[in-house]
């Protein structure tokens, strides 16, 4: 459907340039191109609403800046109405490109809203064997409910990121932040999750304290291992994972929140 | 001598239009912006007033949509039963039986007729810190009165706040669909546009909110007022009050779908509007500050826009016979294409702001310069004489009350 519409406004677009050789002169016609791609420019890096108050202000201008001309120079009925044909083409045009820009940022818009979804639904992240947080909180819940069936304990290990100035090194940290954390974690026993940018998660099912103490140390020990981080860059935070995993998965989800607010604030 | 009057009539014209342009503008703009929607600590009691006479083809769709308000402070709603002769009273008593909040009330007779004495019977019962006036055919939408409350207790020097009013029945026809526009230009762009350059907002008789201590300051409506909502308007501003306005803020509202009743409506609004330009005249309060924006804003439409048209339209029948067109000190035909540019650049960016782009109501926007905005000028003749006449008459001017058409379900969707 949209890009039926698409199509139809680009159609819309070259019968109205093609208007505009028509009755424009060629110096107008210059001119007219070169307001034409400014316009477009302005529309294309500004807000849509914000976007539509220029286009307006452009079209109501140039009605007055003709009138005023008209005054001056003391226009004859016929020039007057030459130069509405050419008016009402030229603003057919602009009108055009605005609708064409707009279809066009609606699909981009609609694209990325796309991936960020795909995202959502993938099992993995890039690095193996660390979970996407839906995949992390649904196999979680799983495994939640069948660590009280046990009468089990369980704990969730929040491993956080803190950069400060070095936040351009963030993708190698966080790339060698998860290797660790796959290294010291029982393979198919334990989960880790992705819970954002800058934050791992790690299921520990059926153990208590003295077993994340371990865990925890392991980690650092591994991380150590392979690079050299000193201990102000990370944060590690242990919780119980208690009765209720809605608790969890409440506290874990809400940078993901944010970080949608963000997105949707963004695409506003 | 002719050609100095033309130019000069063609300069008011001409900035006039450039007026409009700027308040468009401004009110995309205001539209654009983000708006503050935190909720507040405390919410402050509301008592929403609907002023009903003969409204049982409308009245249990609008107590519906009153049940479904969303708001976390204390509400009261009150029907003010105008002595009804038809089944208004057995709805209204039926809603009161069943929720608690709903109280039908029948208003004592008394004159002059209307809505401003109704409200003020209405005010005299209710206790609340704050009040809402929706006409018994309007649907707001749950969070319309929590937005109004907000936004009143958000801006300082608030004494109120005014929503959005759209046309429930916009599809019914040509009629409804142009109403529809109309009121997305002028009841809403245009309010934005001065409220975001002059804090001035107007309220709508409908979708309104304002505090009790500012009516009670002012001594509540004027009986006298057809208009009574833009005579509140001024009463209010003359104080300091200020009316900020929340687009976000829905009702939906039936209007008129034939036009004899949209006629008598308009005419009604029209004398309403004449009555507050002759109050105007000897309330020296109202000629300074925001207020004077009000007064000139009405001076514009009613004398200043209505005189241009009435010149524009005699001269385009005066040349027609003779041969005043060869004149070209003014480029008369450059003028007429710039308003009616105005015109539907205002009504496509209302269309465009509202998400209600369509090929079909921008065809009817196209029309509405030649047809619907010339009917101005019949209001505005109906209007003074029937001012003139009602106003020797001693039980005060006539209400004509708007006739109500059965509610279709669902016609709030748009195509």
């Amino acid at each position: 459907m949209q890009q039926k519409s698409l199509l139809c406004l680009a159609f819309l677009f070259f019968c109205a340039n093609l208007l505009m050789n028509v009755f424009l002169s060629s110096e107008e016609l210059l001119q007219g191109t070169v307001f034409l791609v400014l316009t477009s420019m302005i529309l294309l890096v500004m807000r849509p609403l914000f976007g539509f108050a220029v286009l307006v202000t452009e079209i109501l201008s140039l009605g007055f800046f003709y009138t005023y001309l008209g005054f001056i120079n003391g226009w004859s009925m016929v020039t007057q109405s030459e130069k509405i044909i050419k008016l009402v083409v030229f603003i057919l045009t602009l009108g055009i490109t605005w609708l064409l820009i707009l279809q066009i940022k609606t699909i981009v818009d609609k694209l990325s809203q796309a991936e960020i979804l795909v995202n959502r639904y993938k099992k993995y992240e890039d690095e193996a064997e660390i979970l996407t947080l839906n995949e992390f909180l649904y196999r979680g819940e799983l495994l939640h409910i069948a660590m009280k069936r046990r009468g089990e304990n369980g704990y969730i290990l929040r491993i956080r990121i803190i950069p400060g100035r070095k936040s351009f090194a963030m993708q190698t940290l966080f790339e060698n932040f998860s290797r660790a954390a796959v290294r010291t974690i029982r393979e198919n026993y334990d989960l880790i999750g992705k819970i954002s940018d800058n934050e791992l998660a790690v299921f520990l099912q059926n153990t208590h304290a003295d077993g994340v103490k371990i865990v925890t140390e392991r980690f650092v020990k591994n991380l150590n291992a392979i690079i050299n981080v000193p201990a102000y860059i990370y944060e590690i935070q242990v919780s119980d994972i208690g009765e209720k995993w809605q608790d969890v998965q409440f506290a874990l989800s809400q940078p993901v929140l944010r970080q949608s607010r963000r997105l949707r604030a963004e695409g506003e | 001598m002719s050609n100095a009057v033309l130019v000069f009539i063609c300069s008011c014209f001409w900035l006039l239009l450039a007026y409009y342009s700027l308040l468009t503008v401004a009110g995309i703009i205001y539209r654009g912006r983000k708006h503050d929607n935190q909720p507040l600590a405390r919410y402050p009691s509301v008592s929403v007033l609907i002023p009903a006479y003969n409204e049982g083809v409308v009245l249990s769709h609008t107590l519906n949509a009153m049940t479904k308000l969303d708001y976390p402070g204390e509400l009261t709603i009150f029907v003010l039963n105008d002595r009804s002769t038809d089944n208004t009273g057995e709805i209204a008593q039926f809603y009161a039986d069943l929720f608690a909040n709903i109280r039908h009330v029948v208003v004592p007779e008394g004159v002059p007729k209307g809505k401003s004495r109704v409200l003020n019977y209405g005010l005299s019962l209710s206790e609340s810190a704050y009040f809402a006036v929706y006409d018994a055919d309007n649907q707001p939408e749950p969070d319309a009165l929590r937005l109004l409350v907000e936004k009143a207790v958000k801006t300082p020097k608030a004494v109120g706040a005014v929503g959005y009013v759209k046309t429930i029945n916009e599809q019914k026809n040509l009629l409804t669909r142009m109403i529809s526009l109309e009121f997305q230009v002028f009841q809403l762009l245009m309010q934005a546009g001065r409220w975001s350059l002059f804090s001035t907002g107007s309220l709508t008789g409908t979708n309104m909110l304002v505090s009790r201590a500012a009516i009670e300051r002012v001594g509540g409506y004027d009986p006298y007022a057809l208009a009574e909502d833009a005579d509140l308007t001024l009463t209010l501003t003359a104080q300091g009050g200020l009316l900020p306005i929340v687009p976000e803020s829905v009702t939906w509202e039936q209007e008129p779908e034939t036009f004899a009743v949209w006629l008598r409506q308009r005419t009604r609004w029209s004398q309403g509007n004449i009555y507050i330009l002759v109050k105007a005249l000897r309330e020296r309060s109202w000629l300074k500050g925001r207020v004077l924006v009000h007064i000139l804003q009405q001076y514009i439409i009613y004398v200043g826009f209505a005189g241009l048209l009435f010149f524009s339209d005699g001269w385009l029948i005066v040349s027609y016979f003779s041969k005043v067109e060869k004149l070209n000190s003014v480029p008369l035909l450059l003028i007429w294409f710039q308003s009616y540019m105005v015109y539907l650049v205002q009504l496509v960016s209302a269309q465009t702001i509202d998400r209600r782009l369509t090929p079909k109501n921008v065809l009817v926007a196209t029309i509405m310069y030649c047809t619907y905005a010339q009917l101005f000028m019949v209001l505005l003749v109906k209007g003074m004489y029937r001012y003139f006449i009602e106003a020797r008459a001693v039980s005060g001017p006539v209400w004509d009350k708007t006739t109500r058409f059965g509610v279709c379900g669902g016609s709030k969707n748009t195509d």
